[in-house]
């Protein structure tokens, strides 16, 4: 059997790298709340950032197809994008963020 | 209640979201100040005072959107596995916060560890409310 079968098949697997993925947000959400403190969590903001990449890129991958029908999984990537072209924490990187949080949320019903 | 096929629905559940950012994202970096992974520079009261109002603010967050969440289909959420699991640990966990971790002298690394354990438990119940419907 395959790591993508297993993974989709098994009780255990979707809900663990989902709730990674929900960590990473939390992870990344503490890292940019104290501006005295966000140049010294910039490392840990990039782990959290990691955890994101590779759990997103999993469960994308568990249900490819299911996910490129979906009108806000694709909204979801639009924001993705632009969110790479603002100044890490700044106000419109953080309502980008809040904009991707609805968008991934919206995913089970349009 | 209609709430639960309205697009308000997720838009509650991202406020939901954004609380577990606050809450959970600011208590695990306290824990890892505690651990002696980050913030060196800055004594752990200092970081826990820091962190203190978005912590709360969180809290306030989840305990609103939460139990709007459960009246929108009481009964799929009170026989859901997951989010049984999800209360009685967080019931373990809210106990735990608001006793051992928020008094200073009792903090410790187990104290970290722990903590960092039951809202890590906390969220994979959460999450995984919609794999075990039933």
């Amino acid at each position: 059997m395959s790591l993508q079968t297993f993974l989709r098949e098994s009780t255990w697997g979707y809900p663990i790298i989902s709730a990674i993925h929900v960590l990473g947000i939390a992870w990344f959400g503490g890292t940019v709340l104290i501006p005295q403190f966000v140049p010294e969590l910039r490392k840990w903001r990039y782990i959290g950032l990691a955890l994101l990449l590779m759990t997103g890129l999993i469960l994308f991958w568990l249900h490819p197809v299911q996910y490129s029908n979906s009108l806000s999984f694709r909204v979801k990537m639009v924001l993705l994008i632009v969110l790479t072209r603002t100044k890490p924490a700044s106000p419109a990187s953080l309502a980008l963020w809040g904009g991707i949080i609805v968008a991934s949320r919206a995913i089970a019903f349009w | 209640m209609v709430l639960k096929n309205s697009w308000l629905f997720p838009v509650i559940q991202s406020v939901h979201l954004v609380g577990i950012a606050l809450l959970v994202g600011t208590v695990v970096l306290v824990d890892l100040r505690l651990l002696g992974y980050v913030l060196g520079r800055y004594t752990v009261s200092e970081v826990s005072r820091g962190f203190a109002r978005w912590t709360r603010a969180g809290l306030a967050i989840m305990l609103t959107t939460g139990p709007v969440l459960f009246a929108s289909d009481v009964t799929r959420y009170s026989r859901n596995p997951a989010f049984l699991f999800k209360m009685a640990v967080l019931v373990g966990t809210l106990a735990f916060h608001f006793t051992t971790h928020q008094r200073v002298e009792r903090r410790g690394k187990l104290v970290a560890l722990v903590s960092i354990a039951l809202w890590t438990c906390v969220v994979l119940g959460g999450r995984a409310i919609a794999d075990f419907d039933i």
